[in-house]
């Protein structure tokens, strides 16, 4: 039985990944971006996607929107969208039903608030225009609506700042009407590709928190992608850590931070620094993560920089596999019980 | 709710400061140049406008016991071989030169705007088909172009307009798809269509809008090359038949006299000259109003 951090039943599907698999078709080969990647997310459920810079997790958010761009494709999966009784996959949507899905039952939050914002439209345009494309409001119900959204994320003198243009607002503020954009329709789910990355520290848990109570509250299941571990921590139910295009370890947020079974996400924790203690490097990973242009080598691709490496790792790459209960990983000597 | 449904709706209104055409006047009324271009143009459109009441002569009508008069308190800016009064044939010339001028623009937007945004916005085969078809047209000299068309079809006011259109609308086309190119890469439009936006959605608030600068900028200077193109068909003989007056035209007749009649060239020069520079400074004007890095 999953269970939230309130010990809510998490059981209801709200979206089931299965087998996605996104690529670049590039003049000098193919990049396989994201590789057969499945997870689940439950209503009111915060799934938590870390990784570093390369691992897939934006174009991992970016195709559940159908949002890939030429040269990218997605070539293979499923991304099935539970509605009620109903169930949909977005990925054989014909445009008009997507957009019926984008923006009003899943919405997405993206990275850089000082370029997400159209400059020549106030704020209130922004958030009043997918009240009625999706909701067929008025003008002046949707109007009233977008004040009470702006106050919901905290942005004072609502009615005021709905007629100001994005370069009256702070970076902060910005960030604040695209969650209020995103949450105009009430989406099921909303997607946050690194929603704090470009903001300062305060202003993070600021953000943070208003992501968090949309959950609490309303019960709108979040996908937070992040490279912050601090974030996963704070917000997610469950994590998946994402390595060269694939989910190299999930659990829930307990598990993952208290007993990770990855050696990568081990390197993770333990490259995070411990205040208080200030040794004179940081801990590392040594390496870099593999090049995901042409045929992937055989192994799994972890191996060059693992420490825990067996002989088996070179020439056979670890499918992602039960190792306890709700615990999964993709690593021969986690699945073998550890060393 | 229908009882409001036509009641104005207070909280979409930006005040009037706040209005991002209101901030463009108040850089663009602060550009000196700018504005005393702007002064002159009006007042050109206007003495163009009423030419008939204004003039005290007729521009085809010549006085032929005042022929050949050089500027004096009769005839302000003088007389030409049959007596017909300059300045009346100079403001009359104004009409053909400004109306050339902005109507060319006006065909030129009509076509290449939407021509340069689907472009833009399919890509793909129409994208390469209307792009080599730009390419090759561009590699063809203006100016061959003109005289080949306009011996062609013959000379007069509609041809003028269609040789300037034809080759007119592919630097806006180009430069529109560029926009569209540029702005469909960026985050708002992505987020757009997270959103749920249409392509077309798309197109009317996020990429057309974020295109008016440069489109705005480039038929405002578009206006002085036209009338330049204009004045130059008509100075080959090839533009506007006489006796309608146009400026080149009549530097162009004129000429043979400039040794000692210098007024009948130099007038429809100067006049030319200047209305071509307020043109410009005015289009840079805007190009500055509208650059929203400048602060008010």
């Amino acid at each position: 039985m999953r269970r939230n951090r309130d010990g809510a039943d998490l059981n209801v599907p709200l979206l089931e990944v299965k087998h996605l698999t996104t690529e670049f078709v590039l003049m000098a080969g193919v990049v396989h971006a994201v590789n057969d990647v499945s997870f689940e997310v439950a209503q009111g459920e915060v799934l938590g996607i870390v990784g570093e810079s390369g691992s897939g997790k934006s174009v991992t958010a970016l195709s559940l929107m159908r949002l890939i761009q030429a040269p990218g494709r997605i070539a293979a999966g499923e991304v099935i969208l539970h509605d009620g009784d109903s169930q949909q996959d977005i990925l054989q949507l014909t445009p008009s039903e997507l957009g019926k899905v984008r923006g009003n039952k899943i919405a997405m939050v993206f990275q850089d608030p000082m370029t997400s914002l159209n400059p020549v439209l106030t704020a209130g345009f922004q958030i009043v225009e997918p009240l009625k494309i999706h909701r067929g409001m008025s003008d002046q119900a949707a109007h009233k609506y977008a004040a009470e959204l702006l106050e919901q994320v905290g942005i004072p003198e609502a009615k005021r700042r709905l007629r100001q243009y994005p370069h009256e607002f702070s970076g902060g503020m910005r960030q604040r009407v695209m969650i209020a954009v995103a949450l105009a329709c009430s989406p099921k789910l909303i997607i946050a590709d690194e929603p704090t990355t470009a903001l300062d520290v305060t202003i993070q848990a600021q953000i943070l928190d208003i992501l968090r109570d949309l959950n609490d509250n309303a019960g709108t299941s979040v996908i937070i992608i992040t490279h912050d571990l601090g974030v996963v921590a704070e917000m997610a139910n469950h994590v998946a850590v994402m390595y060269a295009g694939r989910i190299v370890e999930y659990g829930s947020v307990d598990e993952i931070f208290t007993s990770p079974k990855h050696p990568y996400t081990i390197a993770l924790m333990s490259s995070i620094p411990v205040l208080g203690s200030m040794p004179d490097r940081l801990t590392t990973i040594e390496g870099a993560p593999p090049s995901l242009m042409g045929d992937r080598p055989p192994g799994c691709p972890f191996e060059p920089r693992c420490q825990a490496r067996i002989p088996r790792c070179v020439d056979e790459d670890p499918a992602l596999s039960l190792i306890a209960p709700g615990h999964l990983a993709a690593c021969w000597v986690a699945q073998a019980g550890g060393r | 709710m229908v009882e409001n449904a036509a009641a104005p709706i207070a909280d979409l209104v930006v005040p009037r400061e706040q209005r991002p055409a209101y901030k463009a006047w108040k850089r663009f009324s602060r550009n000196k140049l700018a504005m005393l271009a702007l002064g002159f143009i009006i007042l050109e459109i206007f003495v163009a406008v009423f030419a008939d009441v204004i003039t005290p002569y007729q521009w085809d009508k010549g006085d032929y016991a005042d022929t050949w008069q050089l500027p004096n308190a009769k005839h302000w800016l003088g007389t030409d071989q049959l007596g017909r009064d300059l300045l009346t044939r100079l403001i009359y010339g104004a009409r053909v030169s400004i109306s050339i001028g902005i109507l060319s623009q006006i065909i030129v937007a009509v076509i290449g705007v939407p021509l340069g945004a689907l472009a833009g916005l399919i890509g793909g085969a129409f994208d390469f088909v209307l792009m080599r078809l730009v390419e090759i047209l561009s590699s063809i000299p203006m100016l061959f172009f003109y005289i080949l068309l306009l011996i062609a079809l013959g000379g007069g006011y509609q041809n003028i307009l269609l040789a300037l259109s034809i080759t007119g609308w592919m630097g806006i086309a180009r430069l529109v798809r560029g926009q569209v190119l540029t702005l469909k890469a960026t985050d708002y439009v992505r987020a757009a269509r997270a959103m749920g936006a249409t392509s077309s959605q798309i197109l009317w608030k996020h990429l057309l809008p974020n295109s008016l600068t440069p489109i705005i900028v480039s038929l405002a200077l578009g206006i002085p090359g036209a009338m330049f193109a204009e004045a130059g068909m008509s100075l080959l003989g090839l533009g506007i038949a006489p006796p309608t007056p146009s400026w080149g035209q009549m530097i162009g007749q004129y000429q043979t006299y400039i040794q000692t009649y210098w007024h009948l060239t130099v007038f429809p020069a100067l006049v030319l000259a200047l209305t071509m520079l307020a043109y410009i400074y005015f289009g840079d004007g805007i190009q500055e109003a509208l650059d929203p890095t400048v602060r008010v």
